[in-house]
């Protein structure tokens, strides 16, 4: 199963729902994985450098700003990062188009297809 | 004109000596100067007549065809700054004895203008044609005299009509243009053109010289080619920025218009007929539709993900919740999975294999291999969308768990039909498994069966069957397209 790219890796999670923080925590947790979550923009930067995650996973719209910014950072760094969001998909701005996003709600396999396809889009 | 000519050649004397009749009015149609040729042909004196206005020299009844005839006639040259004709007028004049003397005129009225090009004055020549129209009278002869008064006739409702037709135009709530020439001349423009474009000035001028803005928003190029090619050019929704009367400010503009080339009767395009309405309106208020859906989808969304969330918070807290979690999130992720798909398709309508493809992927996954499709496809209401598609999800679930999915060798077809023959068009699905285990009936009850049973979206001429066949299980589904 695609679910085993989370078996021991660090994920990021930014999501500023708690209920929906938890839901995706877990399903990660579930699969293996060492999630890290945060609610807010500050600490989810903050974190990048500290943690050096594998992955990443990112709510588009966190407290009436966007995400836009840490995703950049995270492409610069070569860390796989998908953005996970309730609005359309392809509604991005052009610079963040290729970046996969998957439409809540969303189950773990589609995050994991999305994640598989950040990660062979950074090793090409 | 030859020196020897001169000295006795100036054009007012040789115009005062002519045998043809000549009169000059003034704007007010006062008498400011006359020929004798026409003071004979009045049977007045030249003094009587200079500055007495035309109408109180020579009284007839306002209502009269005869003042209707010449006071049209001079009213058109004021406002048109040309010539004008008539043909045949019937005018009676004064005896010097005071009786009345009947009398036909044909006339032409021309411009004279000062410095400026000012019209200031109103040449008149007219000839007394009275005797030849008698003589065609006595003849009971319906030649000439009558011809001229059926041109007369005929002009005077052409121009009627003509004047109607430029009020049409005119008035016309969509804009519409006349552009000449390979350079696109104004010719025409009327009150909605020359509104859209900040009451510019346009006649005369080319469109790169009016509206110098559109060239490069590539409208002088469409124009180029629909001269060239004599292909119509219709666009729809078609944004352009326009400036101002003043040029200082821009503002979009969404136009529905079309550029018919008008060929002249050599074949070739010598202008273009730009037609169109402004729909800008309709098109902020399409955005702003398409922005209150994606607001309230995105909140339907976030909704639907919370629900998931509290399932899996709720479900794990209880012994034996586990099982129950995953039988309720795969089903709220088959009312997600058909939720998105008609978000994408702006709750209008789905395709019907769609649907089918999507529930299943949902909820078969890989098993989607073993599932066959075919037969017509269709557009399904929002409705029946989100109804089919909990019903496949029903159906793959159960034939995963007992029936033609839960073993290899397995399969399922669905196949679809729709019939148009009643009063709305029904669509037919038939889920049929074969190569599957036997299934016991009882081990198929609860939620799925239910719904299916119940029927698709409540409406009457919906049904659906559930046989459990020999083979495998067999489910027809007939609803409303719509």
């Amino acid at each position: 199963m695609s679910e085993a790219i989370f078996n021991q890796r660090r994920v990021l999670v930014l999501e500023d729902e708690p209920i929906i923080a938890m839901l995706v925590e877990q399903m990660l947790e579930d699969a293996g994985a060492l999630v890290d979550g945060h609610a807010t923009l500050a600490s989810a930067e903050a974190a990048i450098d500290r943690l050096c995650p594998d992955m990443a996973i990112l709510d588009v719209n966190i407290h009436n700003e966007t995400s836009y910014a840490i995703a950049a950072r995270l492409a610069e760094l070569r860390i796989p990062v998908i953005f996970a969001t309730g609005y359309g998909i392809g509604a991005h701005p052009e610079a963040f188009a290729q970046i996969p996003t998957v439409s809540k709600p969303y189950d773990i396999s589609e995050i994991a297809a999305a994640l598989e396809q950040a990660i062979s889009h950074n090793t090409t | 004109m030859s020196p020897g000519f001169e000295p006795f050649a100036s054009a007012d004397r040789l115009i005062a000596a002519s045998p043809n009749p000549y009169v000059v009015f003034d704007r007010q149609f006062d008498i400011a100067w006359l020929n004798d040729a026409y003071a004979r042909v009045t049977m007045r004196e030249e003094a009587e007549l200079i500055g007495r206005n035309l109408f109180e020299a020579f009284p007839v009844d306002p209502q009269s065809d005869s003042y209707r005839q010449l006071s049209g006639s001079l009213h058109r040259v004021l406002d048109s700054g040309e010539r004008d004709e008539i043909a045949l007028m019937h005018y009676p004049i004064e005896n010097p004895d005071g009786s009345m003397q009947s009398r036909y005129w044909s006339a032409t009225h021309s411009p004279l203008r000062d410095a400026a090009g000012t019209v200031v004055h109103i040449l008149q020549h007219t000839v007394d044609v009275t005797e030849l129209h008698e003589l065609r009278t006595l003849r009971d002869n319906a030649g000439l005299v009558s011809r001229a008064r059926a041109v007369e006739r005929s002009s005077v409702e052409v121009r009627e009509q003509l004047a109607r037709m430029r009020t049409m135009v005119e008035q016309a709530p969509g804009f519409v243009a006349i552009v000449a020439g390979e350079h696109h001349r104004f010719e025409l423009a009327n009150a909605a053109y020359r509104r859209l474009v900040g009451e510019r000035d346009l006649l005369g001028k080319t469109v790169v010289e009016a509206m110098p803005e559109v060239i490069d928003q590539g409208f002088v190029d469409v124009l180029d080619g629909v001269f060239r090619s004599g292909e119509p050019f219709a666009g729809k929704a078609v944004q352009v920025r326009l400036s101002n009367e003043a040029g200082d400010a821009e503002q979009d503009r969404y136009l529905d218009f079309i550029y018919q080339p008008i060929t002249g009767p050599d074949g070739k395009v010598g202008a273009i007929f730009v037609q169109g309405y402004d729909v800008t309106d309709e098109v902020r208020a399409d955005e702003q539709q398409r922005i209150l859906i994606n607001e309230l989808n995105h909140r339907v969304k976030n909704t639907l993900a919370i629900v998931k969330g509290l399932a899996m918070q709720s479900f794990r807290a209880v012994a034996e919740g586990e099982r129950a979690y995953k039988v309720f999130n795969q089903r709220l992720d088959a009312l997600a999975a058909a939720h998105s798909l008609l978000t994408e398709r702006k709750w209008e309508a789905a395709r019907l294999f769609e649907v089918v493809g999507r529930a299943l992927r949902a909820t078969a996954g890989a098993r989607i291999d073993h599932c066959t499709v075919h037969g017509e496809d269709s557009e399904l209401g929002p409705q029946t969308a989100v109804a089919l598609a909990m019903l496949i999800h029903e159906l793959a679930t159960n034939a995963i768990k007992y029936g033609a999915l839960s073993v290899e060798a397995g399969a399922v077809d669905i196949a679809t039909s729709i019939d148009t023959s009643g009063s709305e068009a029904l669509m037919r699905l038939v889920w049929r498994e074969h190569g599957g285990p036997l299934v016991a009936v009882p081990a198929y009850t609860g939620f799925g069966t239910k719904l299916i049973r119940r029927g698709i979206a409540n409406r009457c001429s919906a049904d659906a069957t559930l046989e459990f066949a020999a083979g495998g299980v067999v489910c027809t589904i007939v609803a409303a397209v719509r």
